[in-house]
């Protein structure tokens, strides 16, 4: 289901107030609700901007200004999975503040991870301003965006085919809230112009681009259990494949391959559950995991490393974790209790974490790791953790006894095998291509005094 | 601007108080004025302003003491228009105060000023 605008609560805006809740009545439950505030705290500036209640999250709200009272404040929150009925949005605030905003509807919106990406830009402009996010992941999409000024009529909406769901004509604070229905990946800018020529302005502006849980797929593969439940389910973007998820006895799932991995294969649990879930992005390869029992999972690979390697554990606890760049994240082995090894840099390979008992864990390879490996315990628990960066594969992950983890992020080429004798299997999330997702942009180190208007 | 119901200076004390209005026609915004008559300090008040179907559409607080401004205004709008009837303005009392409300509709949106001038 493509991302829609569904509606939107009326504008509200209160001068002069301690608290302000805008309402949304009738809400869809599973659509993602958004609130975007325009915010004018009572003291001085560089304030906190307020939270909403519970069950709101951030999607940018930053602390800036230029030091001065009277400044503009602007933020973007939001409710994924919003459940059905009345949504409200309580913002507690100094006594004496000024805010405006409201709360609009969207269906098609990922109930699990809505936000993409979002930036803000605290910047000043004597005739206009803009943000720019950076590269959203997703072609299905939905970019919000608003700005707070201290200026005169922001133009509505911004420039580029935005809807607008809220404005103020403007006297000397001012704000403009839009958004637009995207069908490609990209970065997302909005535009605002403003009269008040002679003076410069300081304002903030926010966007923040919520993506779609569904849709252009390219395959979704089989799920056979044998006994049990497999579920495949949603594939995203331009993968070529989703395969197979194969549970001889329990639960095999996979789901949530967006962007534009190559293939996402097998997990297959022998007995016990396998879970394979949720690529996103130029993904390459997440490898096998493989416990003869127990739990294994597979999880979260971001970026482009090309492996991460080996974990043994034989009893005991055993980590390694690289993040960076590293070489080498080398062995680490424990007898018995617990080991681990982390690196920090440029990381050639994450090798073996070996533990005669126990626990072995493989965690956190950020960066440009060629290696992504093995997770073996002869018994107990077994995970290979979160790799960021240019992986190419994140390989095995095997259990004799016990469970066995390998998560990581990035830009591998195949997600493969999670293949438990018994027990549990996961193989979940690889995200992207990007390490990490962009920093804010548009900041400024320029802090002009705030100039009201004269009459 | 058209003024659709005036409330002169009167005490209000704890409680909860409706005062309705209805918009006039073609109005695209709600624009409440209370005066603010040396309120308490801390919270003296809420005020919910419902739809003519019942629903609320925001709910603000409000707090005494020295403000930057001698009234608190509230404002509903929408850029395509607001639904025509009757709306209320549930004014939920916490500390005995003395205010005049003003209530007003807009065929367009009236401009917010962070000073008085």
């Amino acid at each position: 289901m493509a991302v829609a605008f569904v509606k939107q609560s009326a504008e509200a805006y209160g001068l002069e107030v301690s608290s302000f809740a805008p309402s949304l009545a009738s809400v869809v439950a599973g659509n993602c609700c958004v609130v975007t505030i325009s915010y004018v705290p009572s003291g001085t500036s560089d304030v906190a901007v307020p939270t909403p209640t519970t069950g709101w999250s951030v999607a940018t709200a930053p602390t800036t200004g230029d030091g001065n009272a009277y400044d503009a404040h602007a933020a973007i929150f939001y409710k994924q999975n919003a459940g059905s009925g009345t949504q409200t949005a309580t913002f507690s605030l100094p006594a004496g503040s000024y805010i405006g905003g409201q709360i609009s509807e969207y269906s098609g919106v990922s109930t699990t991870a809505a936000l993409d990406v979002a930036a803000f830009n605290d910047a000043t402009g004597s005739t206009g301003g803009s943000v720019t996010t950076a590269t959203s992941t997703v072609a299905d999409a939905v970019v919000v965006a608003n700005v707070c000024v201290i200026a005169e009529n922001p133009s509505t909406p911004p420039t580029t085919s935005y809807t607008a769901i809220g404005q103020d004509p403007g006297d000397n604070i001012t704000y403009s809230s839009a958004y637009k229905i995207l069908s490609a990946t990209g970065t997302q800018s909005a535009t605002w112009t403003w009269s008040g020529a002679g003076y410069t302005f300081h304002y903030i502006a926010v966007a923040a681009v919520f993506k779609a849980d569904s849709g252009g797929g390219v395959d979704d593969a089989d799920a056979t259990p044998a006994a049990g439940t497999s579920t495949v389910s949603t594939v995203v973007g331009s993968s070529t494949a989703a395969t197979t998820a194969s549970a001889a006895a329990g639960v095999s799932t996979t789901s949530t391959v967006v962007g534009s991995s190559t293939a996402v294969t097998t997990a297959s649990a022998a007995a016990g559950t396998s879970t394979t879930s949720t690529v996103v992005g130029a993904s390459v390869k997440i490898a096998d995991v493989s416990p003869a029992a127990g739990s294994s999972t597979v999880s979260t690979l971001t970026g482009s490393s090309t492996a991460a390697t080996t974990t043994d554990n034989i009893n005991g606890t055993c980590i390694v974790a690289a993040i960076g760049s590293s070489t080498a994240t080398s062995d680490c082995s424990a007898a018995a209790g617990a080991s681990s090894t982390s690196a920090s840099g440029s990381s050639l390979a994450t090798a073996d974490p070996v533990a005669a008992n126990g626990t072995s864990t493989v965690s956190t390879v950020v960066g440009d790791t060629l290696t992504g490996s093995n997770v073996t315990p002869a018994a107990g628990t077994s995970t290979v953790s979160t790799v960021v960066g240019s992986s190419v594969a994140a390989s095995t992950a095997n259990a004799s006894a016990g469970s066995a983890s390998v998560a990581s992020v990035g830009s591998s080429l195949a997600t493969t095998a999670a293949t438990p004798a018994a027990g549990l299997s996961t193989v979940s999330t690889v995200v992207g291509s990007d390490a990490s997702a962009p920093p804010p942009t548009g900041s400024t180190t320029f802090r002009p005094q705030f100039r009201p208007r004269r009459r | 601007m058209t003024i659709a119901r005036e409330i002169t200076e009167k005490n209000y004390t704890s409680r909860t108080v409706n005062e309705d209005v209805v918009l006039p026609e073609r109005s695209k915004e709600l624009r409440i004025s209370l005066s603010r008559l040396d309120w308490p300090e801390g919270e003296v008040a809420t005020v919910d302003v419902l739809y003519p179907d019942g629903t609320v559409a925001a709910t603000f607080g409000m707090s005494g003491g020295t403000g930057k401004r001698s009234n608190t205004v509230i404002i509903i709008r929408n850029i395509n228009g607001l639904p025509p009837g009757t709306y209320r303005m549930r004014f939920n009392v916490k500390q005995a105060l003395r205010t005049a409300i003003l209530f007003e509709g807009n065929e367009t949106f009236s401009e917010i000023t962070v000073r008085e001038r």
